[in-house]
């Protein structure tokens, strides 16, 4: 039995839809999933209104590729929805595969509600925030938004793309919340061998400051420790001092959501 | 000389044999007026080649372009160190040419631009680009950095961004007015009408009254309509932020650039071409500064060919580099080049490749000097021979120079052939004498087969190979060795090794007259001659050494002669060095091997019968003599006719031959042998065996000069001394190749001790009269021979075969005495 202060994973599951930007989640998700050797679980919800909208008999879509219009119909929506799901399922075993993980992907047409998505307690769900962009900076917000609103932790939050050389970071207060996220934070940051900053509020003292960092070094972490002037959350992305692909967080997560949006690019995971 | 026919005939008389004297013509050490080489000075030139000094003053001095020069060389042009070390003093006096760079060409990277500078100023131009390149990656990454830049830049980011979202927002908020939802689908978006937040059913659509289903499907008309709009204005909004980028970012690189280069540019403000090149260089580096920044920039396109992606080196930058492909900082001469290896590409530079991910990549860093290039405003030294053995490098080098420019080029360019992209670099003018070293007969070939040739290089330089032997010229070739033993550090020679060297030269120059100053030769010798005094511990070379060296040499390269005269020691080889014969005369040859030639006898032997006057040469019959062996058999005809058949038919056959020889038979020397066996035979006059034969003849039976003569009596000495010297035994030479002797000592000795002879004749009759003891005999008034004379007895056995003809010929017709048949 795993203690409080202590995340346990068995699986990370990607959530998945048609406007999905579905690449930099799934290699997140992965980076995420290798730090307990979790499985991937691909979990693909299609959207009903599409095949409504198929069957209108006006139906057009506009492909931004050519700006031309096309008439839609019920076969050849499937066939497209289809294609999409095979090209997220093929991206899935490609990096399960790369780093090393077991991985299922599910596909329920026009079953899942999001709002009754319930995730098992060794479970954490991955999120793409940011919807495949339809030009440029045009995008339509994500089907996920609501869910990523009821759930306060064991969430994945990833928006933009991901790189492979940014640095991780972890909100550590001493907080029981934020030791899980510490031991989060390190595993991961082990897994992928990425250097970690250990971000701490000022009041935190330097002797739970030092002892976080004896534990990453300990694991054989590069660490890099960092005094927030405020707590907060919200004021955290911009006190980061090198671009951080993914801010590990305990506990609130409200405000961790809140802290995602303030991120250009990268995540936020909720521990 | 025919004219000279009234020549009378005289009684020959039986020569003498040459006095010793006249065997070797010696150096007597004491004569030598120096007592040591040390007190001699070096010798900057060798000696007898004023003319050729001369011809190469002029060919350096003229500056028209087509007066290259070729020189003859004995040996090998590497060996050829005065015309060398003539250019070197030359080129010392002249400033050092111009540095010559290859730079990127901005405008079309696919033909790099060449730039002459002065010398030294390539250099610093070169390092200039290095240290210009280096800041501008500290500085340019620092400039894009700073705070104001970005918050600019993030205001045309955002003004792009916010022309998106007002356009899309303000669909998307019309939507939610009219009911309609924005889809996203797999491959684009699409519109659809709503009601409590779904998207209707095709059931709950049909149901809609139909003024209703119309202006819901007209409201979605123009919403994709407008949408499409939005979708065609979004690039040209994103070329519009691009180009907004593009100019901040220019102008920010600008402010930085200008700075960072100004030194560079007042460096190089005496140089218009270089400012020129400083001035394309900026403009490239404001329109690529993303290059600077690390990002992913173009670095495909920045290298033109080449097409690499920016590595450790950031191989875009390669760009920017200088190839200074003739560096002349620190020269203070013209340059003199010896390219000993005159391949095409050594002469006119190459283009090198780099292999990366399986592909031969290239650029103009890559280019490659040749020794055209390195020689330009000099001299190049090339060895002919090689420059013709190596394909295509005698073609390159005349289109060169003909062109006044030299052009780097892959061979595939250069054949016209498919290939690689490579780099089409500006040509570099050139200024360059050439100077081709090769034999004698090269010359001649090329210049009756290659007019280019013949325009091209118009100054021969003919280096002598042999000078007169007198006093002044002795000092001078000593001066020579003297040089050549301080130069080399070879032990001294005392006087009697001076001596003996120049009686070695003496002979190699084939005349006793003059000396051989063949340098190389004179070297080997001397470094040989060290050798064995080294052995012998002796601190100077003496007359021992220089003979030791010369037996040495022998011995090495003589294994044929040792078998040649073990075979005729055996029998094997049938020459015979007592008694008499009819028709039967030893002839001498010389076989070269290498370097060593030595002397043979053979037997010449004759038979004649009646016939219609031809002389047949066996040699030629079997196509084993060569053209002047066949004109020499040919001549002892018009001899044979000239004297004894001026009124009657010469009515005989006859035929010759070179006994047991195998091999082909060149030059005309043995024609005097082959006639002394003719006349032999025709007048069964025996002849002596224990003399041998050389010498040409002529019509007249005058006999002429041949070559090699020492060798040839060497070589029948050596038999008869194996045979055993009767003290009759000798060789009969030409009365003009006396000048020419210079015979081994232990001949010299022979003859002194009276056991081997050594005779000069002028004339064939002089020759017949000591082979056959008999005196030639002179014609009287009306035309005969005295009896008893050598000459009486081979017209008589002519008149015999003439009237005998003169019987069968009126046989054959029926005559008088005879029937017809």
């Amino acid at each position: 039995m795993a203690s409080e202060n202590e995340l346990t994973l068995r699986r990370v599951v990607v959530a998945l839809d048609v406007a999905a930007d579905f690449a930099p989640a799934i290699e997140l998700a992965a980076t995420v999933a290798a730090g307990w050797r979790a499985g991937l679980r691909g979990l693909f919800a299609e959207d009903e209104r599409l095949h409504r909208l198929a069957a209108l008999p006006f139906a057009q879509q506009l492909e931004p590729a050519t700006a031309l219009r096309s008439p839609i119909s019920a076969e050849g929506m499937r066939a497209e929805i289809d294609a999409l799901m095979r090209r997220m399922r093929q991206e899935l075993e490609s990096v399960a595969e790369r780093h090393g993980l077991q991985w299922s992907f599910d596909a329920a047409p026009g079953s899942i509600d999001r709002d009754e998505l319930v995730i098992e307690s060794d479970e954490l769900l991955a999120i793409g925030l940011s919807t495949r962009p339809i030009m440029s900076q045009m995008r339509l917000g994500s089907p996920w938004q609501r869910t990523v609103g009821r759930l306060r932790r064991r969430v994945l939050l990833v928006r933009g793309r991901s790189d492979a050389n940014a640095a991780l970071a972890v909100l550590y207060d001493a907080t029981p919340p934020s030791r899980r996220a510490l031991d989060a934070a390190i595993r991961i940051a082990g897994a992928c061998r990425r250097p970690l900053i250990l971000v701490t509020p000022e009041q935190v003292p330097d002797a739970q400051r030092v002892e976080a960092e004896a534990a990453a070094q300990a694991a054989g972490v590069r660490t890099r420790s960092v005094v927030a002037r405020s707590a907060s959350l919200a004021a955290l992305p911009s006190a980061l001092p090198v671009r951080v692909d993914l801010l590990i967080v305990g506990g609130d997560g409200v405000s961790a959501i809140d802290a995602s949006e303030r991120m250009s690019s990268g995540a936020v995971l909720i521990v | 000389m025919p004219e000279e026919i009234a020549e009378p005939t005289v009684p020959a008389a039986m020569p003498a044999a040459l006095a010793v004297a006249e065997l070797r013509r010696r150096c007597d050490p004491d004569s030598l007026p120096f007592q040591s080489l040390v007190e001699l000075e070096d010798l900057a030139v060798p000696p007898g080649q004023e003319i050729a000094i001369e011809a190469l003053r002029f060919g350096v001095s003229m500056r028209h372009p087509d007066y290259h020069i070729y020189a003859f060389a004995p040996a090998t042009a590497a060996r050829l160190g005065f015309v060398r070390d003539f250019l070197d003093q030359c080129a010392a006096k002249e400033p050092p040419p111009s540095d010559v760079c290859y730079v990127n060409n901005f405008e079309n990277p696919q033909t790099p631009n060449v730039l002459a500078l002065p010398a030294g100023r390539g250099a610093q131009l070169r390092d200039a680009m290095k240290e210009l390149v280096q800041e501008l990656r500290a500085a340019l990454p620092a400039a894009f950095e700073n705070e104001d830049y970005r918050t600019k830049r993030h205001g045309i980011d955002e003004k792009f961004k916010q022309r998106q979202e007002e356009a899309f927002g303000a669909l998307q908020k019309r939507a939610q007015k009219e009911g309609v939802a924005i889809i996203r689908t797999p491959v684009g978006i699409a519109f659809a009408p709503m009601r409590d937040n779904e998207v209707l059913s095709p059931d709950e659509f049909q149901k809609l009254p139909a003024a209703e289903r119309k202006k819901v499907t007209a409201t979605i008309e123009d919403m994709q309509e407008k949408m499409e709009g939005i979708i065609r204005q979004v690039p040209v909004w994103a070329r519009e932020h691009r180009e907004e980028l593009r100019q901040l970012n220019r102008d920010v690189t600008r402010y930085a650039v200008a700075h960072l280069m100004q030194e560079e540019r007042a460096a190089f403000a005496d140089l218009p071409p270089v400012e020129i090149y400083l001035a394309a260089v900026e403009r490239d580096v404001i329109e690529n500064v993303d290059d600077f920044l690390g990002e992913s920039g173009r670095p495909e396109m920045a290298l033109g060919p080449i097409g690499e992606s920016a590595g450790p080196d950031h191989l875009a930058f390669r760009r920017y580099q200088v190839n200074l492909l003739v560096d002349n900082s620190g020269k203070t001469g013209a340059p003199v080049i010896y390219e000993d290896n005159p391949t095409v590409h050594s002469l006119v530079g190459r283009i090198e490749h780099i292999a990366r991910f399986g592909a031969l990549l290239t650029d103009f860093n890559l280019l490659k000097a040749g020794a055209l290039h390195r020689s330009n405003g000099g001299y190049l030294v090339l060895d002919a021979m090689k420059l013709l053995r190596n394909p295509l490098a005698y073609d390159a080098l005349k289109r060169a120079l003909r062109a006044g420019e030299v052009r780097i080029q892959s061979l595939e360019q250069m054949l016209s052939l498919t290939g690689t992209v490579s780099p089409d670099a500006a040509p570099v003018p050139l200024k360059v004498k050439v100077v081709l070293i090769g034999p004698r007969i090269l010359y001649y070939l090329l210049n009756q087969f290659d007019s280019e040739f013949t325009e091209l290089f118009k100054v021969q330089v003919d280096v002598e190979d042999q000078i007169d032997r007198d006093a002044d010229r002795v000092l001078m070739v000593a001066r020579m060795i003297a040089t050549l033993v301080r130069r080399h550090r070879l032990r001294p020679l005392d006087r009697g090794g001076v001596a003996r060297l120049l009686e070695q030269l003496a002979r190699e120059s084939g005349d006793g007259q003059k000396l051989s100053i063949e340098t190389p030769a004179v070297l080997d010798l001397l470094k040989e001659s060290d050798h064995w005094a080294g052995q012998a511990g002796r601190e100077a070379i003496t007359a021992a050494d220089i003979q030791q060296s010369i037996d040495a040499r022998q011995r090495r390269a003589d294994r044929i002669y040792r078998r040649m005269r073990e075979q005729v020691r055996n029998g094997v080889l049938q020459v015979e060095t007592t008694g008499r014969r009819i028709g039967q005369v030893n002839g001498l040859s010389v076989i070269a091997l290498g370097a060593f030639n030595f002397g043979h006898p053979s037997r010449i032997t004759a038979q004649v019968r009646l016939g219609s006057g031809r002389v047949i040469d066996i040699e030629r019959e079997v196509e084993l003599g060569g053209h002047l062996h066949s004109k020499g058999v040919l001549i002892l005809s018009g001899f044979l006719g000239g004297r004894y058949a001026q009124d009657k038919p010469l009515s005989l056959q006859a035929s010759l031959v070179f006994e047991q020889s195998y091999g082909p038979i060149e030059g005309d020397s043995a024609s005097s042998a082959e006639l002394y066996a003719l006349l032999s035979a025709i007048g069964q006059l025996p002849l002596r065996q224990d003399l041998a034969v050389t010498g040409s003849v002529d019509q007249h039976g005058r006999i002429q000069a041949i070559g090699g003569v020492n060798e040839k009596v060497e070589g029948f000495f050596d038999v008869c001394a194996e045979q055993g010297l009767s003290g009759r035994q000798g060789v009969i030479i030409p009365a003009t190749n006396v000048r020419h002797l210079m015979l081994r000592q232990d001949v010299v000795d022979a003859v002194a001790a009276g056991r081997f002879a050594i005779y000069a004749v002028k004339t064939v009759d002089e020759g017949m009269a000591l082979l056959t003891g008999m005196p030639a005999g002179a014609a009287d008034g009306a035309g005969n021979y005295p009896a008893g004379s050598v000459n009486h007895a081979v017209a008589a056995r002519l008149e015999h075969y003439a009237s005998k003809a003169r019987e069968l010929a009126r046989r054959a017709e029926g005559g008088p005495d005879g029937e017809r048949k």
